[in-house]
C-alpha cells in the first residue's frame, strides 16, 4: 500500500517535472507562432513568409504571424530570432545575406552558428550575368577574354558591395587572376535601370531580376551561376561550363529558429513546411518568385550554411571588402 | 488612334461597378490612414497589402492605386493642418500650407491642393498614355554623370528656397548632407557614423527626420507660447473654399507645377521630389503682385504649385515601370510585389501580355484622383473642425500618432528615440530661425549625389572629364553655373536683402 503510494507519488512528481516539456512538444504549437521576416513587405523573403504562414496556420491550427523586422541586411531581424525564447513559437526566414553578414557587419549581437538553429533550406536561385544588347559579348567566355586584356577592362554592376553577385564575381576573378571593375548599386531596380539603358555594360543579379529584360531583348544573358542550367532561363549555360570549372554560387532562402529550440520541434516544423512545399499551387507561386525548391533537411542546411559562411568570409578577407583599409 | 483605343480599353476595365467600388474603398481607407501623421503611402500600402490577396488582380491593383493616392492626399492634409509632411515631396507644401492654416485659411489651402492635384493628375495620365516612349528615350540618356549634374542644379536651386538668411540656408543644406551620410556607404560597404549601432547601418529614415524636425519641433515651440497666443490661430477660421482671387492666383501656378512635375517625374529615384521642390523654387522667382503675400508667408501659389508637380510626377513616374518594368519608388515596388502575388510577372511584358490590366490601372488612377476630389472637398469642413480641438488634446494625439507611425515602419523602438531627438533639433532650429526645408533636400539629394558622382567616376576609371564630355551633363552643369552667377549678381543680392527685411 505504502509502496504503491510512493510509486504513485514518484510517477506524479515526474509527470509534474516533465509535463511542461512533454506538453510543449506534444501539443505544440500552444499559441500563435511568429515568423520574423528581416526584410520589408513586398520583397521575396516577405512573400515566402506570407505564403508559408498562411498554409502553416491551417495545417497546425494556430495562427502563424509574419513580423517584418527590417534593417542592416537582415541582421536586425535575425538578432530578434536569436534572442527569442526557444519554445518553438518564433522562427525566422533568412536570405543569402545571412551567410555573408558575419564577415561584413561589425559587432553583430549574436553568433550565426551558436545562437541559431537551422530548420530548412527552402529554395535557391541562380544569378545571371547579363550584358547590354549593344555590347560585343556573346557568352561568358567572351567576357573573360575581354577582362583578361588589362585590369578593370570590364565594368559590371551588382546590387551592392558585399552582395552575393559582387562576391561571386570577385571569387571568379580571383580564380582566373582577373580584375573586374565593380560598380555597386542600391538594389536590383536601379541596377537594371542602368543595365537596360546601357549605362553600365554588364550586370549580375538573380535570374528573377534579370529575366524580364533578357526576354525583352534589352540585355543578353551570358551565363548563370548555378552548377546546372536553370529551368527559369533555358538555354543559358552555367559559368562552370564556360571557363570556371565546377563553379557555383546561388542565392538562397532558409528557415531558422532560436539556438536552443528542442530538436523534436525543429523536425516537426521541417515536416510541416515540407508538406506546404508539396502543394502545387505553392510551388508555382514560389517558382514565379524565381525560386528553385530544395527543401533541405536541418542537418543539410547546417552543412550548407557553414560552408557558405567560411567560403564568403575568405573572399571578403582576401579582397578587403567592406572592411576598410 | 492608339491613345483613344488604349484609354477606352482602360476605362472599360476601370468603370465596372465592382472596380469602382474597390477604387472608392482604396481612396477612402488611404485618406483615413494617410491623415494619421507619420503613416505615409508606403506604410499604408504595406499594411493593407495582405488584405488585397484574395481579390482578382485588376481589382487588387486598382485598390492599391486608390490607397496610394488617398494616403498621399491625406499626407498633404497633415502637412497643411499640423505641419507634418508624410513624405519628402510634401515638405514644401508645409511651408506655405501651414502658414495659411495659421491665418485661418486652411480651407482654401486644402482645396488648392485637391484641385491642383486633380488637374495635374489628369494631365499626367494623358501624357503617360500619349508620350510614354519618347519620354522614356529622354530618361534613358540619364546615366550617373547626368544625375550628378542634375542634383548639383537642384542643390543650387535649393538655396533659392530659403526666404531668410542665405548663410543659414547653406548651413542647413550642409547639415542635411551630413545626416544623409549616416549609414552604409554604397561603394565601400563600410558603415559611416553608425557608431556600431545596428539600427544606424541603413541610415536615418526620412520619416523620422520629417516628423521630428517639422512636427515635434513645432509642437514644442507651440507649447512654449502662452495659451492665448496659440488660440489666435484657431479662432479665426474664415472661408472653406478658395475665393475668385485665389483661383486667379493659383491657376498659373498649377500649370507651371504640372509642367515641371511631369518632366522631372520621368526620372527614376527622386524625380517626383525634385519636381515639387523645383516648382516651389520657380514660384519664388515669379514676381509677386503688390497686394499678394510673399511666398513662405502663406501664399496659395506655394501650395498649389508643389502639390500639382508632385501629383503630375506621380503619374509620369509610371513611365519607367511601363516601358522597362522597373519600379521608380518604394510604392511602385510594392505594387510590383502585389503583381507577383497575383501571378503576373512584372516587366516590360505586362503591357503586351495584360493590356487590360495595364490600361485599367492607368485610367483607374485618374478615377481615383476624381474620387479624391469628390471625397475630400466635403471633408475639408471636418478637417478644419479638427483644428478647433483644444491644443491640450490635439498635441498629445499628434505626438502619439507620430510615434506609432514611426514605429510601424520597422517595428523598432529605436526609431521612436530618434524621433524624440530630432524633435529637440527641430525646436532649436525654430528658436534659431533656421528653415528645415533645405535640410531635407540636402538629406535626400546628398547621398544620391555622392552615389552618382562615385559611380560615374568608377565607370570612367577616375576621369573627371566625363561630366563635361557628355552633352546632357555639360548642359545641366552650365545651367547650374548660370543660376549661381545670377544669384551672386548684385541686383539679385539687393532684392534678397529687401525681401528679408520685409
Amino acid at each position: 500500500m505504502k509502496k504503491g503510494c510512493m510509486a504513485a507519488t514518484v510517477v506524479a512528481m515526474s509527470i509534474c517535472l516533465f509535463a511542461p516539456l512533454a506538453l510543449a512538444q506534444g501539443n505544440w504549437p500552444t499559441k500563435p507562432v511568429k515568423i520574423i521576416v528581416p526584410f520589408p513587405p513586398g520583397g521575396s523573403v516577405d512573400q515566402l513568409g506570407r505564403i508559408l504562414s498562411a498554409k502553416l496556420s491551417t495545417q497546425l491550427g494556430q495562427q502563424f504571424i509574419v513580423e517584418n523586422r527590417t534593417g542592416a541586411s537582415g541582421s536586425i531581424g535575425t538578432a530578434v530570432v536569436a534572442s527569442s525564447p526557444p519554445d518553438g513559437h518564433t522562427f525566422g526566414l533568412v536570405f543569402d545575406t545571412h551567410a555573408v553578414n558575419p564577415s561584413t557587419i561589425p559587432k553583430m549581437p549574436f553568433d550565426t552558428l551558436k545562437d541559431l538553429a537551422s530548420v530548412m533550406l527552402v529554395s535557391t536561385a541562380a544569378m545571371a550575368i547579363v550584358a547590354h544588347e549593344k555590347q560585343p559579348y556573346k557568352d561568358f567566355r567572351d567576357l573573360l577574354e575581354a577582362a583578361k586584356k588589362k585590369p578593370k577592362a570590364v565594368a559590371y554592376g551588382s546590387v551592392g558591395t558585399g552582395s552575393l553577385g559582387h562576391l561571386a564575381m570577385t571569387q571568379i576573378g580571383g580564380i582566373l587572376g582577373i580584375e573586374f571593375n565593380h560598380i555597386p548599386y542600391r538594389g536590383g531596380g536601379p541596377l537594371m535601370n542602368d543595365a537596360v539603358n546601357g549605362q553600365v555594360p554588364v550586370a549580375i543579379a538573380t535570374v528573377f531580376v534579370t529575366n524580364p529584360h533578357v526576354q525583352s531583348g534589352k540585355v543578353r544573358a551570358l551565363g548563370v551561376t548555378s552548377a546546372k542550367p536553370t529551368p527559369q532561363m533555358p538555354g543559358v549555360k552555367p559559368v562552370a561550363d564556360q571557363g570556371v570549372p565546377n563553379y557555383s554560387a546561388v542565392a538562397w532562402w532558409g528557415v531558422i529558429a532560436p539556438g536552443k529550440t528542442p530538436p523534436p520541434i525543429i523536425n516537426r516544423i521541417y515536416e510541416e513546411i515540407n508538406k506546404v512545399l508539396k502543394d502545387p499551387e505553392v510551388a508555382q507561386k514560389l517558382s514565379l518568385q524565381g525560386m528553385d525548391l530544395i527543401g533541405g533537411k536541418p542537418a543539410e542546411f547546417d552543412t550548407f550554411l557553414k560552408s557558405e559562411i567560411s567560403r564568403w568570409a575568405k573572399v571578403v578577407r582576401d579582397n578587403k571588402i567592406a572592411l576598410g583599409d | 488612334m492608339d491613345l483613344l483605343a488604349n484609354l477606352s480599353l482602360g476605362f472599360g476595365v476601370a468603370l465596372t461597378p465592382i472596380n469602382l467600388l474597390y477604387a472608392f474603398i482604396g481612396c477612402f481607407l488611404g485618406t483615413l490612414i494617410g491623415v494619421l501623421p507619420g503613416i505615409g503611402p508606403v506604410a499604408t500600402i504595406a499594411m493593407l497589402l495582405p488584405a488585397t490577396f484574395s481579390l482578382p488582380p485588376v481589382s487588387a491593383l486598382i485598390m492599391l492605386a486608390g490607397l496610394y493616392y488617398g494616403a498621399q492626399y491625406g499626407g498633404s492634409t497633415t502637412s497643411i493642418l499640423v505641419n507634418l509632411p508624410g513624405e519628402p515631396s510634401a515638405v514644401v507644401t508645409c511651408i506655405d500650407g501651414y502658414q495659411m492654416a495659421r491665418q485661418g485659411r486652411a480651407g482654401p489651402a486644402l482645396a488648392a491642393a485637391a484641385l491642383g492635384s486633380f488637374f495635374a493628375g489628369s494631365v499626367g495620365v494623358l501624357l503617360l498614355a500619349a508620350f510614354a516612349p519618347p519620354l522614356m528615350l529622354l530618361a534613358a540618356e540619364f546615366g550617373p554623370a547626368e544625375y550628378f549634374s542634375l542634383m548639383i542644379l537642384g542643390l543650387i536651386g535649393a538655396v533659392v528656397l530659403a526666404s531668410g538668411s542665405l548663410l543659414k540656408a547653406i548651413a542647413m543644406v550642409l547639415f542635411g548632407l551630413l545626416l544623409g551620410l549616416v549609414g552604409t556607404d554604397v561603394n565601400s560597404g563600410i558603415p559611416r557614423f553608425s557608431f556600431d549601432i545596428p539600427e544606424l547601418i541603413d541610415g536615418i529614415g526620412f520619416v523620422v527626420i520629417a516628423m521630428g524636425i517639422f512636427g515635434y519641433g513645432e509642437i514644442v515651440s507651440n507649447l512654449g507660447r502662452s495659451e492665448k497666443e496659440r488660440e489666435v490661430y484657431t479662432a479665426k477660421v474664415h472661408g472653406l473654399f478658395p475665393t475668385r482671387r485665389d483661383f486667379k492666383d493659383m491657376a498659373p501656378a498649377v500649370l507651371r507645377g504640372t509642367c515641371l512635375g511631369s518632366l522631372l517625374g520621368v526620372l527614376p529615384g527622386g524625380g517626383a521630389l525634385l519636381g515639387s521642390f523645383a516648382a516651389y523654387a520657380f514660384e519664388k522667382k515669379v514676381r509677386t503682385k503688390p497686394d499678394e503675400l510673399p511666398l513662405g508667408k502663406g501664399n496659395i501659389r506655394g501650395v498649389a504649385a508643389p502639390e500639382s508637380a508632385n501629383n503630375a510626377g506621380a503619374q509620369t513616374s509610371f513611365i519607367p515601370m511601363l516601358t522597362l518594368g522597373i519600379p521608380p519608388n518604394a510604392v511602385m515596388a510594392l505594387m510590383i510585389g502585389a503583381m507577383i502575388i497575383h501571378n503576373i510577372q512584372p516587366g516590360p511584358q505586362v503591357l503586351t501580355r495584360n493590356p487590360a490590366l495595364f490600361w485599367g490601372l492607368i485610367t483607374s488612377m485618374w478615377i481615383g484622383n476624381l474620387m479624391l476630389v469628390i471625397l475630400n472637398l466635403p471633408l475639408i469642413g471636418i478637417w478644419i473642425k479638427m483644428l478647433k480641438v483644444p491644443y491640450r488634446f490635439l498635441f498629445p494625439a499628434i505626438v502619439l500618432f507620430c510615434a506609432i507611425g514611426v514605429y510601424s515602419m520597422n517595428n523598432n523602438t529605436f526609431d521612436i528615440w530618434m524621433l524624440a531627438g530630432f524633435g529637440f533639433v527641430g525646436y532649436v532650429f525654430i528658436k534659431l530661425g533656421c528653415e528645415p526645408a533645405p535640410l531635407v533636400l540636402g538629406f535626400i539629394l546628398g547621398p544620391m549625389m555622392e552615389e552618382n558622382l562615385r559611380r560615374a567616376l568608377l565607370l570612367s576609371l577616375g576621369d573627371w572629364s566625363t561630366f563635361v564630355t557628355r552633352p546632357l551633363s555639360a548642359g545641366l552643369l552650365a545651367t547650374a553655373l548660370l543660376f549661381l552667377l545670377v544669384m551672386l549678381s548684385p541686383a539679385v543680392k539687393k532684392k534678397r536683402r529687401e525681401a528679408f527685411e520685409e
